[in-house]
């Protein structure tokens, strides 16, 4: 018996089956064959998949989003009940799972998207599960005709994965006359043609995308998830700078975490709107850092290791400006 | 686009890679490095810095680092450079899972490469030693040859002696494979390797 493919080789090898340079003069016979050529190829996109469990593992682990993980969820169930039925020779409901996210900046959008993307990837609805990240300047040409080029071309790139069109509603920005609109219209085309290996997802603040739909009455029905994703509450934004500051070494004083509790529920629901959320903790928490350098530098004492980690409510006062 | 530079222990991918990289305009080195266990860390480091950390003239530096990439760029395209050890291979079924694992890797990063530079210690050609030519070389020019244009068979150490007589063996060996004779110490043969890139991807 001999392995049947490429991938097999791999696994043989992997499984003590075959010493490594048998297995590399397999591969070489398989190269070697035109007709299997392709194949590899095709083979080549798929690295080791993940099961939906780990992502979803990931997808947990990010801070709040109780709904959105809620919603991920039941999309993965749908997705797989079908199959199973499937399998039983029972109809499958086609369904497409274009989604909007709505939001303010820095609450977690495009990193839920590449996580959505991922999942379905090991669910086997998309070929490579990346994602292609989009915003006007990308889609919309400077003169008839390029809109229309440059939209194929960027869908080209995503097919398999996810397009990710941020900003989405200023396609309508400049009226009947603009190419946002043929933008669209390509795009709708688009998500026709491929509807087994794309998806679209738009993004953008919650009123702007809800005028960009009501204009648009067609592409409502063509993204039937919308997830809304809410403002961080301030415990969820302590929690989120707790684990920036871990992943860099440093930790919070206590009264650095109430002063920013503190500080956080004084804003809550008056975030400046492009300076909101977890970029904004991430700026701020940035600043501290430099400001805790100068703290340390002029100071005469030896420094301890407690000393280098430690950022204090004093570093943090006066915001990221 | 990736650039895959495989070969034994000890025939200098490692600094073929780094010094390739400093030929090709690169100043600072950023650097990718995963270790046996999977983990990867990211390093910043200078030319000076990166060959003294990585490279070294003994014992194969690279066993801990499964892989080191970096990006430099060849006229308007980006590059990715990894280099990855193929440690013990050729010398029957390895005993642990994750060495067999960490091969399946490889092997699969190799099909899915646009470049592949197999890198083999011309000096050493014949001898008995870890990082001499072996079965799994052999092996990997017939893949490359079926590979065509994108493997390069890559004959490193020719500042060493005994290199010439190596370099003969080997031309023997790869009928209808390119091969380069290239000093990573001296950078002999790099001018050669940059031009056989430039065509491949052109």
């Amino acid at each position: 018996m001999t392995p049947g493919s490429p991938d097999e080789v791999l696994q043989w090898m992997e499984a003590g089956r075959l010493p490594p340079d048998a297995a590399v003069q397999m591969l070489a016979r398989f190269q070697s064959s035109a007709a299997l050529r392709e194949d590899t190829k095709r083979d080549r996109a798929e690295t080791v998949p993940e099961s939906p469990d780990e992502v979803l593992q990931d997808l947990d682990r990010l801070v709040g989003l109780g709904e959105i993980k809620r919603v991920v969820r039941d999309v993965r169930a749908f997705v797989e009940i079908q199959r199973v039925r499937e399998e039983h020779g029972l109809s499958r409901t086609q369904q497409s799972f274009h989604m909007i996210f709505t939001g303010a900046p820095g609450t977690g959008k495009t990193t839920v998207a590449r996580v959505v993307g991922r999942m379905f990837r090991s669910l086997g609805v998309l070929s490579k599960g990346h994602m292609v990240e989009a915003e006007r300047a990308d889609l919309v040409g400077e003169y008839i005709g390029h809109t229309a080029q440059k939209t194929r071309e960027l869908i080209k790139r995503a097919l398999g994965g996810v397009l990710f069109v941020d900003e989405a509603y200023s396609l309508a920005r400049g009226g009947e006359k603009d190419f946002g609109k043929e933008a669209i219209d390509t795009l709708v085309a688009a998500m026709e043609n491929y509807r087994d290996d794309l998806l679209v997802i738009l993004a953008g603040y919650p009123d702007e995308m809800s005028a960009f739909l009501a204009t648009n009455p067609g592409l409502m029905s063509r993204f039937p998830l919308r997830l809304q994703f809410r403002d961080y509450s301030a415990q969820e934004l302590v929690t989120i700078c707790r684990r920036m500051v871990r992943e860099r070494d440093y930790a919070l004083s206590l009264e650095a975490e109430s002063g920013l509790l503190m500080l956080f529920s004084d804003h809550q629901g008056y975030w400046h709107k492009n300076a909101g959320n977890a970029r904004m903790v991430r700026n701020l928490l940035e600043h501290a850092i430099r400001r805790q350098a100068v703290r340390l530098v002029n100071r005469r004492t030896p420094l301890t290791r407690h000393d280098l980690m430690t950022l204090t409510w004093s570093d943090f006062e006066g915001g990221a400006g | 686009m990736d650039l895959l530079i495989l070969g034994k222990p000890n025939v200098g991918k490692t600094l073929l890679m780094i010094n390739l990289a400093a030929y090709l305009g690169l100043r600072e080195i950023q650097l990718d490095v995963e270790d046996a266990d999977g983990r990867s860390r990211s390093l910043r480091l200078g030319l000076e810095r990166a060959r003294r950390e990585l490279v070294s003239m003994r014992a194969p530096k690279t066993l801990t680092v499964q892989s080191v990439g970096l990006e430099a760029s060849l006229g308007r395209q980006k590059v990715r450079l990894v280099a990855v050890d193929t440690p013990g291979i050729g010398e029957g079924i390895p005993d642990e899972n994750h060495v067999r694992h960490q091969m399946a890797l490889t092997l699969e990063r190799l099909m899915s490469a646009a470049l592949v530079f197999h890198v083999v210690d011309a000096s050493t050609v014949g001898m008995r030693r870890v990082e001499a030519p072996g079965p799994f070389d052999w092996a990997l020019m017939e893949l490359g040859r079926n590979m065509a244009a994108a493997y390069l068979l890559v004959a490193n150490k020719m500042d060493k002696p005994g290199s010439q007589e190596g370099m003969r063996h080997l031309k023997e060996r790869a009928r209808g494979i390119t091969i380069i004779g290239v000093s990573a110490v001296t950078r002999r043969g790099f001018r050669d390797v940059k031009s056989w890139m430039m065509r491949t991807l052109a």
